[in-house]
């Protein structure tokens, strides 16, 4: 196991470097950089100088060449900081973390939703075949999969307001300062980004959990004449769960592009909001801060995924 | 040692040609029994036939004033106007234009384009396979809309660079499941033989591995359709994709349709309708030819 999780993480190494290679390289790309957009936000041409531009230029470090800014940006890693951000004098570390607490509450929230339902759902459906029950929730399913997420979001605060006159808070409050407006916040968005992955994951559920369903050692557990529910519980459930544990991990970056536009849309001053709007500054500091941020994310929810197969399938795990 | 033309081609027909004819009759009487998803595909081609001939459907140009402003739907305007007093209808056929191209395109650059790549670098093989499942793992771990976005700030929002992104990134990443196809068929007894026989690696890539790997690139290729069109769709309603003037349903559904949505609904609902229609024949058509051409891929694709 030892061996398995230090060949997991080496591996990893190379993929995290190219990663920000990756990111480098585009930042060096784009045209217009951070200083011309400051200088447009304070009032145009008439301000700065070429020469004055350019000073401020070599101040920020944005003239260094593409190695250069490489192995400065590891640096910044390796120390901690991940760079200082060109707009506020603030690292890219500290201007992450303030902003961080709304993005994992409603990424969390949604993850735990959405995978609740979505095998609730799935459990259901395939153990009540082709019932009424069933093709109500395969009807759900079908329309939440292909109506994209921004849709539902506004939907879903549009919708209560017009026919109940209700709206729901559209402040958002910290856990620690409101945790009842906190969650009822949350809500809305959370359902928003949920909804559309408790659909795949319900669907994936329903076929996966069929097929176990159909299994010998299923017919077995009937025959010696355990309860329907017993054998849900003990032997269905552990082996249909397995896909939908890959799927779940894969969705992960999904969740997260997810998150950005939800943030967008209900004004959550989070990670996402963050992104937006230092791309749009050409803050590129925090954009390859962020982007380092979000691909170790995804890298270790792929190695947890990993892991949980060897403690789920016991097969698997004798390495 | 290599045998004659002749001999492997002998050889080879037991196993290429006549399984592909029996194949495609196989399909044939597959697509006369099932009805229901069949009509999924139907309505698709409807969608498609309406955006793209819109000017023989519509009386009204999609940047045209045509009536009054805000107006509620009504015989003259079926899905009523924006705020400029522009038919939506017209702008939800043309903006499916938009839509579908994306779509379309970006499916069959990315399904044909991660099937070359998958190609050329599963036979490369050693060091050079090694590096690019590196590189696959590193673009994957960009989670899509942060590329998108960045790559987009560069190069300018055009329907040609939004094209051009979105397939590059999902060519990159479907060759990870293609290569996995690619793999096991190499496996097979047929290739094996053809193989020993003494026949080239070019001749077996093109005879054996391509008709059978080409089912997981047609489904991939299908089920990214409605996937493409909702990433255009996300962009644009970020005011980052396609810009106004010209319709797009997420341009339609973005700033316009949420300013105005307590007066006129209706400018958020068209489109909303249009896309999340044609994403979903989209998807059901693609899994029924999923479950056509291959059903064993039910639980991967």
């Amino acid at each position: 196991m030892a061996r398995y999780l230090s060949r997991t993480l080496l591996g990893t190494v190379p993929t995290l470097l190219l990663l920000l290679l990756i990111v480098s390289l585009l930042t060096k790309l784009v045209p217009g950089d951070a200083v011309d957009s400051m200088v447009n936000q304070m009032g145009g041409d008439s301000g700065a100088t070429e020469a004055q531009r350019q000073r401020l230029r070599e101040e920020l470090g944005l003239t260094r060449s593409i190695p250069e800014q490489y192995v400065a940006f590891l640096r910044d890693v390796g120390n901690g900081s991940l760079g200082h951000s060109l707009y506020s004098s603030q690292t890219v570390r500290s201007l992450i973390s303030s902003r961080a607490l709304p993005t994992i509450e409603l990424t969390v929230l949604a993850l735990v939703g959405s995978t609740a339902l979505g095998v609730l759902t799935g459990v259901v459906s395939s153990v009540r075949r082709n019932s009424k029950l069933d093709y109500l929730m395969r009807l759900f399913v079908l329309i939440f999969l292909s109506v994209p997420n921004f849709v539902i979001a506004v939907c879903v605060v549009l919708l209560p307001a017009f026919y109940w006159g209700w709206s729901p808070p559209l402040q958002y409050v910290p856990i620690y300062e409101g945790p009842t407006r906190n969650l009822l916040f949350f809500a809305t968005p959370v359902t928003a980004l949920a909804i559309g992955l408790a659909a795949s994951v319900a669907r994936l559920t329903r076929t996966s959990t069929l097929e176990v369903i159909g299994m010998d050692y299923v017919r077995t557990a009937r025959a010696k004449g355990l309860t329907e529910r017993r054998i849900v519980y003990r032997h269905v459930l552990k082996n249909s769960l397995m896909p939908v544990l890959t799927l779940v991990g894969l969705q992960v970056g999904f969740l997260l592009s997810g998150s950005i536009i939800v943030e967008q849309v209900f004004s959550i001053p989070g990670l996402g909001t963050l992104l937006i709007g230092s791309i749009t500054q050409r803050d590129w500091p925090v954009v390859q801060g962020l982007t380092l941020i979000s691909g170790v994310v995804v890298i270790s929810v792929s190695m947890t995924v990993e892991l949980l197969y060897g403690w789920f399938d016991p097969r698997l795990g004798a390495r | 040692m290599a045998s004659s033309e002749s001999e492997i081609r002998a050889a080879e027909s037991s196993f290429g040609s006549q399984a592909t004819r029996q194949r495609l009759k196989s399909l044939l009487r597959v697509l006369r029994r099932s009805k229901v998803p069949a009509a999924f595909g139907f309505v698709l081609l409807i969608l498609v036939v309406a955006c793209y001939g819109a000017a023989l459907f519509v009386p009204y140009q999609p940047n045209e004033r045509a009536g009054a402003i805000l107006a509620a739907p009504s015989f003259s305007h079926l899905m009523g106007t924006d705020q400029f007093g522009r038919d939506i209808f017209t702008r939800v056929l043309y903006g499916g234009r938009t839509s579908l191209t994306v779509g379309l395109a970006c499916a069959t650059l990315a399904s044909g384009g991660s099937l070359l790549l998958a190609l050329l670098f599963t036979y490369a093989g050693g060091v050079w396979e090694y590096l690019w499942l590196r590189y696959v793992d590193a673009w994957l771990a960009l989670p899509g809309l942060v590329l998108l976005l960045v790559l987009i700030t560069i190069l300018g929002p055009s329907l040609l660079t939004i094209i051009g992104i979105l397939s590059l990134s999902s060519t990159i990443t479907g060759t990870r499941v293609i290569r996995s196809k690619i793999l096991s068929v190499k496996g097979e007894d047929y290739v094996l033989a053809a193989n020993a026989l003494g026949a080239g690696p070019f001749r077996i890539a093109l005879r054996h591995l391509v008709p059978n790997v080409l089912s997981v690139s047609i489904v991939t290729g299908t089920l990214g359709v409605g996937g493409f069109m909702l990433a255009e769709a996300a962009l644009s309603f970020l005011g980052l994709g396609i810009r106004p003037p010209t319709p797009s349903w997420g341009g339609m559904m973005g700033v316009d349709g949420r300013t105005y949505i307590m007066l006129a609904p209706w400018m958020l609902i068209g489109p909303a309708i249009a896309l999340s229609l044609t994403v979903m024949s989209a998807n059901m058509f693609g899994d029924w030819l999923r479950d056509v051409l291959d059903p064993r891929l039910r639980g991967v694709i």
